[in-house]
């Protein structure tokens, strides 16, 4: 048994630094399925701002969490974001740590009451 | 990416609510995709694959001698193909692109398997017209269509998914300047194509128009790459495309496979495949 499964167990420990903040984790839940989306339509989807979203992006990019494209739509220029592989398998790892600690606590009331 | 030195402060309540907000944001990205235009794309796609390969299989099984160039086969007409398909490719990107949200990713995993899959009769039988040996013309349609059924088969899948939702209304205006003047050209581009065919020296004239495309497909990111075109185009410029890309590919298996494209005939089908483009070029697209 590793050290992580044997003395780290806490599902904690799998939480995911680059997804800690509220805006990169909700960046990558909107782009985990599959989807490229442009910059404007995040924001909106997010309910974010500009800024937070742009410094978002510029970290989970640097991470090799996401891609981004850029190009123009009718004369005018966009950028697009999707997830890579990579950002889509840490995002569920980091889902499934947040579900944990969840069910944890759910269970935690139960094994008092039967002790 | 294990945080080593993970943070006390994610309670239960607080990855509930982060897992609550991941479902909500997942929710409204997928009310968010147009199925509808997703489904149209993809369909044309499919037709336009099973158009390319039913063709150039056409100009491979192309008889010696057979063709309207003296001292020409069929092989040599590949090009004249190869040109408008790169561009619907670059200009279909450009389409996606105007979604708010597309969906990415149609052939990766077990879904690219099957796309290779579905190209294996196309190159079993390109093997077969090299070596000579013939085989009846249905193989031929059966090929084209194993080439497009994972397209087809991702636009069915769409259309389904789209149910009965309406189809989202686009506003239409006029086509800018930018998109106007590539269209124009794509149009003449593709005239001069078919203009060229009976002449022993159209290879040149084609290869002079890869070449553009080239330029074209190397700024495809910019203002006047294909995909900010295709993203202005409305429903009057792809279907003058689809007339156009048709009919050149008529153009081209005629002249590989009879005698009939004289200079005149040639003359003719170049009016009819440029004019569908040209005119589209001035009619309203599909703005945002």
């Amino acid at each position: 048994m590793s050290e992580r499964e044997g003395g780290r167990s806490h599902p904690r420990h799998q939480l995911d630094d680059a997804l800690l903040t509220p805006v990169r984790f909700s960046v990558m839940a909107a782009l985990g399925s599959g989807v490229e989306i442009d910059f404007a339509t995040l924001r909106d989807l997010i309910e974010t701002e500009d800024s937070a979203l742009s410094k978002a992006i510029t970290h989970l990019v640097g991470v090799g969490y996401l891609s981004v494209r850029k190009g123009y739509v009718a004369n005018k220029p966009r950028t697009w974001a999707s997830a890579t592989p990579t950002g889509t398998q840490a995002f569920a790892v980091h889902s499934a740590a947040l579900q944990a600690i969840v069910s944890g606590a759910q269970a935690e009331p139960d094994s008092a009451r039967r002790a | 990416m294990t945080t080593p030195d993970a943070p006390d402060h994610i309670d239960a309540a607080t990855a509930s609510r982060l897992l609550q907000t991941a479902s909500t944001a997942r929710d409204r990205v997928q009310s968010e995709i147009d199925r509808h235009t997703e489904a149209r794309i993809t369909g044309w796609m499919a037709a336009a694959i099973f158009i390319y390969v039913l063709t150039l299989l056409s100009l491979f099984t192309a008889p010696e001698g057979a063709g309207s160039v003296e001292g020409v086969s069929g092989i040599s007409y590949v090009n004249v193909l190869l040109f408008p398909f790169l561009a619907m490719t670059q200009l279909v990107q450009g389409a996606r692109d105007g979604l708010r949200v597309s969906v990415i990713g149609s052939f990766r995993g077990s879904k690219s398997v099957l796309f290779i899959l579905g190209l294996v009769p196309f190159f079993v039988l390109m093997v077969l017209s090299v070596a000579s040996i013939e085989y009846p013309w249905w193989v031929g349609l059966l090929a084209a269509g194993a080439a497009a059924a994972p397209a087809a088969a991702s636009a069915a899948r769409s259309a389904r998914a789209a149910g009965a939702r309406g189809v989202p209304q686009t506003r239409g205006g006029p086509l800018s300047a930018m998109a106007r003047n590539v269209t124009l050209g794509l149009g003449i581009a593709f005239g001069i194509a078919g203009a060229t065919t009976p002449y022993s020296w159209f290879p040149v004239v084609v290869l002079g128009l890869m070449l553009g495309l080239v330029a074209l497909l190397a700024g495809y990111t910019s203002r006047w790459g294909l995909p900010s075109i295709g993203s202005e185009w409305g429903q009057r410029q792809w279907v003058s495309f689809g007339v156009s890309f048709s009919l050149l590919f008529v153009l081209a298996v005629v002249t590989a496979r009879t005698p009939w494209n004289g200079p005149a005939v040639a003359g003719i089908a170049a009016l009819l495949i440029a004019t569908p483009l040209v005119a589209s070029a001035f009619a309203s697209g599909r703005r945002r």
